[in-house]
């Protein structure tokens, strides 16, 4: 270094401490490139797969699913957009005081443990990314999670399926998982149609998980699927279903409305059920559709078999005289009896019965005898050719094909117990179609519950409405699978007889007011699993019949498990419900009447004396009465008898109706919210409510006003809080009336009982909105 | 007088190079995010495209001004006043961010620590010249030529800028160490800051997070240690071909920054391996170039001011490379040239400009 001040103008850099400089540059300058090897080249493959994992998710585009109708339209099972709430935890400081403050509101069900602040918090822990803190949940937890503005809870709209008439047909129509994925009943034998094509969307997320790109499959919706069940008809049934149920403590009990002329389901109705919306609660065993996955011994219900057979192959006319061996048959040395009643009445008659009476006293001895004049393969053959043994292939899942032997495997003494309805296991579809092909004129018509698919019109429900009108005829051309089995000559003389069954014989508790009426009941000791013999106590009683005789609208099958309270008869047990549910369905049909009505204090004495053991109706009348009295009794200010005009004022008060009514009838069950629903008490105890049948619901429930029903107003205020009606005046009018007016200005009607309209409420000339329940009671 | 010889082709095209390489990029990285905030994907790309080409113009002018012009007190000393002026300004006008690096002219912008750096270096230069045997007196050599320097950093870390003062403070550092002065005080003048370098970058709790997380980036992967892990990431999935130019994905918000301080990290991803050492390699070029022009210069002063201007561009492109690697910890220094932000690609330019000039008297 140079101490020269006259050099230091010229003085060079020292060259060391420029060259020390570069170097340390070269330095850096390697690091650099060997870092930005080792990162693009040796790690490359692991912050690629990383970049991917943050950027790309696919996702699956839920469809939406298609919705199930009755044959009026009127939605069964929909799909409504509710939110889900999930959270990021990475994005939540305090994991745990998050899932207590989340479960605090969405832990609504108890029993449910999902939504515990445990479970909820486990799931805070587990992942970074991603975890559900409640599916699918209602707009008000919803809404209250939301203003609680917690860091990293987020919301997603979901799919939710939703049943408006909540265990309406629950068995028919099964139910759907959190996932979307169809459980038992039609849900599940058509999850494939009705779930649609799921979307794809490859979409690539940004750091504020905005997606910036996607690659889109769009999903295609499920089929919408119209069913033969007529909701009305349906509801119909389980009301009177549930009473038997009621009656008789029974472990289970079935019915079946079947159109005889199409072979179409018109209700089906299975208990105990289920409340479709309420996925927590339900167990397998309530899946089971006991019309078409129970087998059990029909007892002698088939009788009908050797009798129309026997009459087919003119074996014997109805009023052929048959011997009855004073009440005991001898089969293969073992000794069939006919029952005491039977016995007593074919005594009085020198132990010769007519077909026709012997089919009326359900004699055992004459049933034998005719399998055994038409020989076993010639009885196989119509055993078979009305469908038993075999699938009837309808639209269900979990069909079997019942019990029957083929003839060559047939023991001695087999042709002795078929007849009565032994040693062969029918299903209550198989039941019901048998009365059908009686009914109508002898044509075996595969029974069926699907009536449209929109199979070709993907997601653009172009569907009619087939409200159900009975016919008088069958098809002119036969429908797959459909044939004939006995004449219409025989099939007449068989509805004669079944007439006589009802009118004089074991089904007399099935007699209906204008109607005639056809039947055969029957009792089946049930096969105790144990011991493999007959159960000396618990029976399966069951009716079969059809009305009116001559041209059936209807045809019903009732088969009650193991009644435990009562008598266990078909006669007592289930030729009632039969009574009860024709009688009905015929009024709302408005099937014109081929018999005298009988006033109404006659049929109230035949009932006390056919009906010794059955009460209860009696208090839900007095509790009827009750209601009545409070609600069409209000003080002349009485909001609810607003003058016309103050359509404000109306709409509130009818809420006030609703509560009021409400308070009469100690638990109400299609008043409350639809998320609770009707499973809540499946076996309702006395009460107003065990009576209702809701018709002509408003058809229009779309999913903001399900989930705008909160769970102190009724669905029915909340639905038509628009146009108001003036209540036309109903008393004396038949119950189709009733039902169409009503329909056609927009009210449901709750029914009780059947006959002629005697008492209203709210009463004639009432402002109501529209969508308001009238409460009509009939009188005989 | 040396002979006039023409500037250093190298240099021109590596500036070049550099300035249109950086447009490319800047439009790259910015386009989704400028067409989200605002509106259109070429803002980013409009604006950097009118600085360079101001910065291009005055690149061109100043290259044919005789650098000796600056080399008188009448120069440098309005020079070192006027940024310290504009320095003081930013802090009564309005602030962004809460910080104070903007002086604002309608909707021009511009960052007058950008200005702190080639002034420095101007001031240094002149001063260091002629004392370049004189540096182990530190009280008349030594300590009046950091004295601007302390003035300027002091009030870019008030800004504050910790980025461009660490900048100033290591350009400070070379050229006295190249003058002459004795390690010892250099090493002496580390230990004095110490305690401020301390204080500014761990006293503040997010600053020391900052500070921690590029040693492990996974230990809070979406917290501090977000941005260099995104950055990691997106350098990694690069390879050695990259993405594709304008396909990275990186630059979608995961990458803070990506059309300035991580517009390398950008830059990794969609060119891979290939791209990056392109870059480095033409800074590498530069900073040859602009060596051996200080290192042939016959003038003191033009051997200071070549290596200061040289020195400011290659350590701030080397450390920004730097951060994005996770080699050092995050710093806000821009990418010289490449880097989207008008003000210090305008001034990178000028003093291109300058070292050209430098560069004729050269062969």
């Amino acid at each position: 270094m140079s101490r020269k001040p006259k050099q230091a103008l010229s003085a060079p850099i020292p060259r060391l401490r420029f060259v020390a400089l570069i170097g340390i540059l070269l330095v850096w300058v390697a690091l650099i490139a060997a870092r930005l090897v080792w990162l693009q080249v040796f790690r490359h493959s692991e912050y690629a797969e990383r970049e991917f994992r943050q950027h790309d998710r696919t996702f699956q585009i839920a469809p939406r699913r298609g919705m199930l109708y009755d044959r009026d339209l009127q939605p069964l099972a929909m799909t409504v957009l509710v939110d889900s709430i999930y959270a990021v935890p990475g994005e939540i400081a305090d994991k745990d005081s998050t899932a207590k403050q989340l479960a605090r509101i969405v832990h609504v069900d108890p029993s449910d443990r999902y939504t515990s602040a445990k479970d909820i918090d486990a799931r805070l822990h587990r992942s970074r990314d991603f975890a559900w803190v409640a599916r699918k949940v209602d707009a008000d937890v919803a809404a209250r999670v939301r203003a609680l503005n917690l860091k990293g809870v987020y919301f997603q709209k979901e799919f939710k399926r939703y049943y408006p008439d909540n265990d309406l047909a629950a068995q028919v129509l099964g139910y759907v998982s959190l996932d979307d994925n169809g459980l038992g009943g039609i849900e599940h034998r058509f999850d494939g149609a009705l779930h649609g094509t799921a979307g794809q969307m490859l979409t690539a997320v940004d750091a504020r998980r905005q997606s910036y790109s996607s690659v889109e499959k769009e999903p295609t919706p499920g089929e919408n699927m119209v069913l033969t069940l007529d909701a009305k008809i349906q509801f119909m049934a389980e009301q009177a279903l549930d009473h038997a149920m009621a009656r008789t403590k029974a472990l289970n009990g079935t019915v079946v409305v079947q159109d005889p002329h199409t072979g179409q389901i018109l209700a089906l109705a299975i208990r105990p059920t289920f409340n479709p919306n309420d996925v927590h609660d339900i167990r397998p065993a309530m899946l089971l559709n006991h019309a078409v996955s129970d087998v059990y011994e029909p007892g002698s219900t088939f009788k009908l078999v050797p009798f129309s057979a026997a009459l087919q192959e003119k074996i014997v006319t109805p009023d052929s005289m048959i011997p009855t061996y004073g009440g005991q048959i001898n089969v293969a040395g073992r000794i069939v009896h006919d029952d005491r009643d039977a016995m007593i009445y074919e005594s009085h008659h020198g132990n010769m019965l007519s077909v026709r009476q012997a089919l009326a006293e359900s004699s055992q001895v004459v049933a034998i005898q005719l399998a055994e004049r038409l020989g076993k393969d010639r009885f196989y053959r119509y055993i078979h050719a009305y469908g038993f043994g075999q699938k009837s292939e309808i639209e269900l899942p979990g069909e079997t094909r019942g019990l029957l032997k083929p003839p060559n495997r047939w023991q001695a003494t087999t042709i002795g117990s078929i007849p009565m309805g032994q040693e062969i296991g029918v299903t209550p579809i198989q039941l019901v179609t048998l009365a059908s092909t009686i009914a109508n004129g002898g044509v075996y018509l595969p029974p069926h519950i699907v009536l449209q698919q929109t199979s070709d019109q993907k997601g653009n429900p172009r569907l009619a409405p087939a409200a159900f009108h009975p016919e008088d005829k069958i098809p002119d051309t036969l429908p797959a699978g459909a044939h004939r089995v006995i004449s219409t000559m025989t099939a007449a003389e068989m509805r004669s007889m079944m007439e006589g069954v009802v009118m004089f014989g074991t089904g007399d508790t099935a007699q209906l007011n204008g109607y005639s009426a056809a039947g055969k009941t029957g009792t089946a000791q049930k096969i105790d699993v144990r011991t493999r013999t007959y159960s000396k106590t618990k029976y399966i009683a069951s009716f079969v019949g059809f009305a009116p005789v001559n041209n059936p609208a209807i045809t019903v099958a009732v088969i009650i498990d193991s009644p435990s309270v009562g008598s266990h008869f078909g006669r007592a047990a289930s030729a009632p419900v039969f009574q009860e549910l024709a009688q009905q369905v015929l009024e709302y049909l408005g099937v014109p009447h081929d018999m005298p009505i009988k006033p109404a204090k006659l049929i109230a004495e035949q009932k006390k004396t056919a009906h010794d053991d059955i009460d209860g109706d009696r208090e839900q009348a007095g509790d009827l009465d009750t209601m009545f009295a409070e609600v069409n009794h209000l003080p002349p200010d009485d909001p609810l008898r607003a003058s016309p005009g103050k359509t404000q004022a109306a709409v509130a008060d009818a809420d006030e109706a609703h509560a009021y009514l409400q308070s009469a009838s100690d638990a109400s069950s299609s008043m409350q919210p639809p998320e609770t629903g009707r499973a809540a008490n499946p076996s309702p105890p006395t009460g107003v409510h065990a009576d209702e049948t809701v018709l002509a619901r408003g058809k229009s429930i779309s999913a903001g006003q399900v989930q705008s029903s909160s769970a102190n107003s009724s669905p029915a205020v909340t639905l038509g809080s628009g146009a108001a009606v003036t209540m036309p005046g109903f008393i004396g009018k038949p119950m189709r009336y009733v039902v169409v007016t009503a329909a056609n200005l927009g009210l449901n009607v709750r029914v009780y009982g059947s006959g002629v309209a005697s008492e209203q409420a709210p009463a004639a000339g009432t402002r109501v909105p529209a969508g308001t329940t009238v409460v009509v009671r009939f009188h005989p | 007088m040396a002979k006039r010889v023409g500037v250093d082709k190298w240099l021109f095209i590596v500036t070049l190079l550099l300035v249109l390489f950086g447009l490319v990029m800047v439009f790259s990285a910015s386009a989704v995010m400028a067409k989200e905030r605002y509106g259109s994907p070429y803002y980013f790309l409009l604006r950097q495209s009118g600085w360079a080409l101001l910065g291009l113009l005055a690149m061109l002018v100043l290259m044919r001004v005789n650098y000796r012009h600056y080399n008188s007190p009448s120069v440098i000393f309005p020079c070192v006043a006027v940024t310290t002026l504009l320095l003081l300004a930013t802090f009564f006008l309005h602030d962004s961010h809460h910080t104070h690096r903007w002086i604002r002219f309608g909707p021009l912008s511009f960052q007058p620590s950008e200005i702190a750096k080639p002034a420095l270096v101007l001031f240094l230069a002149w001063f260091l010249q002629d004392r370049v045997d004189r540096m182990q007196d530190w009280r008349r050599a030594l300590l009046p030529a950091a004295l601007p320097s302390l003035l300027f950093i002091a009030l870019i870390l008030k800004e504050p800028d910790l980025g461009t003062a660490l900048v100033c403070a290591v350009v400070t550092a070379l050229m006295l160490y190249l003058a002459g002065a004795r390690i010892k005080y250099l090493v002496f003048a580390l230990l004095a800051a110490s305690p401020v370098l301390y204080y500014m970058l761990f006293h503040v709790a997010w600053r020391r997070a900052r500070m921690i997380a590029f040693l492990d980036p996974e230990k809070d992967p979406r917290g501090t240690g977000f941005h260099i892990l995104q950055s990691l990431i997106a350098v990694g999935a690069g390879g050695i071909h990259g993405v594709g130019l304008m396909e990275g994905r990186q630059k979608l918000f995961y990458l803070p920054e990506p059309q300035t301080d991580f517009i390398f990290a950008n830059i990794a991803e969609e060119l891979g391996l290939i791209g990056a050492i392109f870059v480095v390699a033409l800074f590498l070029m530069l900073a040859y170039r602009g060596l051996r022009a200080a290192l042939l210069s016959t003038d003191p002063f033009a051997r200071f001011l070549a290596f200061g201007i040289t020195a400011t561009i290659v350590i701030q492109a080397f450390f920004n490379i730097s951060v994005v690697l996770a080699l050092v910890p995050t710093k806000g220094i821009a990418l010289p040239f490449i880097s989207a932000g008008g003000t210090s690609l305008f001034f990178t330019l000028l003093s291109m400009g300058v070292l050209l000039n430098i560069t004729r008297e050269i062969d």
